[in-house]
Order: C-alpha cells, then sequence, then structure tokens
C-alpha cells in the first residue's frame, strides 16, 4: 500500500561538490497530496536536496525513486520531470518569451499541444494567478511577484503531481512575497503535493504537513509544524529558530 | 597636378560589374561563414568526445592564428599539389567562410555561454530535453548578443574581399587596380575605391541597427 502512496522515495543519498560534502544520508518519503516545508541554515543543503529530487544534481550515492521509478539515468529523469515541477528562487522566466508563451512554448515543446489548446490551458492558468491582463508582456516588465507568480502558472501547465518551491519568496521584497504566498496557498487547496523550502517559517507552519529541518546535510528533525516549532529537544534546532526570529 | 574625377564617373559601369562580384563573394563566404560558426560555436559550447573539442579548436585557432593571404595563397596555389583544384572564385568563396567561420565560430560560443544557467535549469525542470532546450531557450536569447559581432564579421568580410583581388580575381579592388594603371589616377580612383566600401559597410552597420531595434522588445 505504502508504495502507490508514496509519490517520492528518497533512501540514503549522498552529494557532494568536489570534497565538500553536501548531503550526507538523506531518507524520507513524500506522499502523494503531502506540503513538505524545508527549513535549515543556509548551506546546510535545502536547496541541493530538491535539486537533487529532480535530477538537477547528479547524486553520489542513494536512490532516488518517483512513483516507483528509480530514477538511474537521464532519460528516467526527464520522464520524473513530467511528474516533478519545480519553482525557482530567481524565477527563471524565458525573457524573450511574452508571458503568454513562457506557457505555450513548453505545452507545445514538451506536451505536444497544438497551438491552440496551449493558449486555452495558459490563459486559463494566468487567470488562476490573476495575470491575464500581462500576458502579452515580456516578463522584463513585471514585478518579482508577478513574475513569481507566471513561474508557478508555467509549472502548472506541465500538470506536475508536485512542485518543489526553491526558496520562491527570498528574492522578494516582503508585501509581494505575500501574492506569491496566496498563489501557493490556492494550489495547497487543490491538494497538489509541495516541497516549499523556505525562511518564511510563519508562512509555512500554516500551510505545511510536516516540516524538516536540514543541519549540516542530514534531516536532523522532522515533524509536524507543531513539533518543529515547539514541542522539540533538538538544541540545533532551537538555535536556529531563535536566529530566525531575531532577525524578524 | 589636376584632379579628374570623370575617370571615376567614365568608369562606374565598369565599378559597378566589380562591386556586383565583391558583393557576391561576401554574402556567399558569409553565408557559409554563419553556418560553420553555428555549427562550431554550438559544437564547443556543450560537451562532446575529447577529440571532436580538439579538432574543432585545431580549426579555430589554425584559420586565427594565419593570415588571410596566406590561406588564400595556400587554397588557390598550393592545393592543386595535392590535386585539390578549383577556380579562383569557389577559393575565395572557401578562403573567406573558413577563415570567417573561426572567428564567428567563438562570438557564437561566447553568446551561448553568457544566457545564465538557471535558463537551461529552468527548461530542464519542464522536461525539455537538452536538444529542446538549445533550439527554444538558448539559441533565440544568444542570437541577441551574438547580432553586433556577428554583423561587424560581415563588415570586415567585405573589406577583407579586397585581397581576393590577388588570385585574380576582377573584383572591386582589382578593377581599381586596372584603371589605376590604365589611367595613372591614383587619388581618384583609390578615393572612389574607399567610398565604395564604405557605402556598403556603412549599409551593413544601419542594417545592423534595424535587427538589434527589432530584438529590443524583450529585455531581461
Amino acid at each position: 500500500m505504502d508504495v502507490i502512496n508514496n509519490l517520492i522515495e528518497i533512501k540514503e543519498i549522498y552529494k557532494s561538490f568536489g570534497d565538500q560534502p553536501v548531503l550526507r544520508g538523506v531518507s524520507l518519503t513524500i506522499s502523494a497530496g503531502e506540503i513538505l516545508g524545508v527549513i535549515g541554515a543556509s548551506g546546510s543543503g535545502k536547496s541541493t536536496l530538491i535539486r537533487c529530487i529532480n535530477g538537477l544534481e547528479d547524486i553520489q550515492s542513494g536512490e532516488i525513486i518517483v512513483k516507483g521509478q528509480y530514477m538511474t539515468n537521464r532519460r528516467n529523469s526527464r520522464e520524473a520531470r513530467k511528474t516533478i515541477g519545480m519553482v525557482f528562487q530567481n524565477f527563471n522566466l524565458f525573457p524573450h518569451f511574452t508571458v503568454l508563451e513562457n506557457i505555450t512554448n513548453p505545452c507545445r515543446v514538451v506536451k505536444k499541444m497544438n497551438s491552440k489548446n496551449a493558449e486555452i490551458m495558459a490563459r486559463t492558468l494566468l487567470q488562476k494567478v490573476k495575470l491575464e491582463d500581462k500576458m502579452y508582456q515580456y516578463p522584463g516588465t513585471l514585478s518579482g511577484g508577478e513574475k513569481q507568480r507566471v513561474a508557478i502558472a508555467r509549472a502548472l501547465a506541465m500538470e506536475p503531481e508536485i512542485i518543489l518551491f526553491d526558496e520562491p519568496t527570498s528574492a522578494l521584497d516582503p508585501e509581494l512575497a505575500f501574492e506569491v504566498f496566496d498563489t501557493i496557498k490556492l494550489l495547497a487547496e487543490d491538494g497538489l503535493a509541495m516541497v516549499i523550502v523556505s525562511h518564511q517559517i510563519g508562512f509555512i507552519k500554516n500551510l505545511a504537513h510536516r516540516i524538516i529541518f536540514i543541519d549540516d546535510g542530514r534531516i536532523s528533525c522532522l515533524g509536524t509544524p507543531e513539533y518543529i516549532l515547539n514541542n522539540n529537544n533538538n538544541a540545533r534546532l532551537q538555535d536556529f529558530l531563535i536566529r530566525l526570529r531575531e532577525n524578524i | 597636378m589636376e584632379l579628374n574625377f570623370n575617370i571615376v564617373i567614365n568608369n562606374l559601369p565598369l565599378f559597378w560589374q566589380a562591386t556586383q562580384i565583391t558583393l557576391k563573394i561576401a554574402v556567399l563566404a558569409f553565408a557559409f561563414a554563419l553556418l560553420i560558426a553555428f555549427i562550431v560555436g554550438v559544437l564547443r559550447s556543450y560537451n562532446i568526445p575529447a577529440i571532436f573539442k580538439l579538432l574543432l579548436s585545431a580549426y579555430v585557432e589554425i584559420f586565427r592564428g594565419t593570415p588571410l593571404l596566406i590561406q588564400l595563397f595556400f587554397i588557390y596555389y598550393g592545393l592543386p599539389s595535392v590535386g585539390i583544384i578549383m577556380d579562383a572564385f569557389t577559393a575565395a568563396v572557401i578562403g573567406l567562410a573558413l577563415n570567417g567561420g573561426a572567428y564567428m565560430s567563438e562570438s557564437v560560443r561566447a553568446s551561448i555561454l553568457s544566457v545564465s544557467k538557471g535558463q537551461e535549469e529552468a527548461a530542464y525542470s519542464l522536461g525539455y530535453s537538452k536538444l529542446e532546450a538549445i533550439w527554444h531557450i538558448i539559441l533565440p536569447q544568444a542570437f541577441r548578443v551574438a547580432i553586433p559581432p556577428l554583423m561587424n564579421g560581415f563588415s570586415s568580410m567585405l573589406k577583407e574581399t579586397s585581397l581576393v583581388s590577388v588570385i585574380s580575381i576582377t573584383e572591386l579592388t582589382r578593377t581599381g587596380n586596372l584603371i589605376y594603371s590604365r589611367t595613372l589616377k591614383p587619388f581618384e580612383v583609390y578615393l572612389a575605391l574607399g567610398l565604395f566600401y564604405f557605402i556598403m559597410t556603412f549599409s551593413v552597420v544601419l542594417l545592423a541597427k534595424q535587427i538589434e531595434l527589432k530584438e529590443k522588445r524583450w529585455t531581461l
């Protein structure tokens, strides 16, 4: 039963950049519809973890299994990426395409949709993120918050079963971060599984089913938001939370 | 000494004929050079087997590291010794294309490297294959960066066609030389030649501005 419910299984993965270890034996399962928050200090390996999940980084050892399929080579990774969406800290919209084309191009190229269906899909999604009035503009003319909402719409267009958010609001001013949070909440209401790497504890605790605290390349603590924020005895985590609160 | 520009005016039909040959060589050579530059520049930007990498960089370095004049002499006068014979026009186009291709491939490569890594990653995360990402995402952005250096390449090529006069092609420069030796009026003849070349290269500059303007519709 478990195997079917597990969207992503990560078993004992190790990853290093040169001789610098970043992930040192991380195991984790994410089930369909689950929202997982990932917190940890800068350089602890949180971003690397989710970049490994969709194959943007190679791992040195361990296993990543997406919907029962082992990700072992480039072809497998490409298949898995159709299940997994990704939203980046720096948005990474395609600047040479209009907002509309940012969504229709991957629909046509990756999903082999015809232009008409791709445009219907794109319009629907832009309506969902409330940016249909900007669809003929180029990303360069949008605010950071708008860019990130287009990036979310673009990820949704691939109809993923899970979206990985790599610090989606770190490059944004606080008031623009809220509009992105609101968009992410919409997806949560739809029951989409998500992994959210973020320093915005206040946001994550209301949304996530579980939170993991990554410290020095390992999962140091895992539990419900309530447990992670209030009831754990993990000294490193408590230190981290105190520093985070001091900064706010 | 009296200046007499009637010499230029009387010979305009000849100059015009020669200009057409110059343009024909330049445009043909540029088209081939672009193709070479595109293929070599893209291949050298990505992971290809080491032996290909070595061959391609050898090509680029050799053609950039030797004078075009020697390359033309070698192709037209040297290659027949090993049984490769071609007419002067073909030799000129091949020489200019190989030389220009080597230079321009570096512009193509630099423009590809200028596109941020995040663009490729975003494409992969959406499920694009490597080739799809290069074609739809990387190259269109690299193109804009490459326009000014490539148009510069075309401009250089137009001027370098004057070198092919040494392998007996009656293009603009050689025509000028012939008219000079017939009339002994170097001031008028070479001033006119310079003007003709300038009109051509300046047209390229204007064309480049048009293309750049069109590409300015988006910003980063």
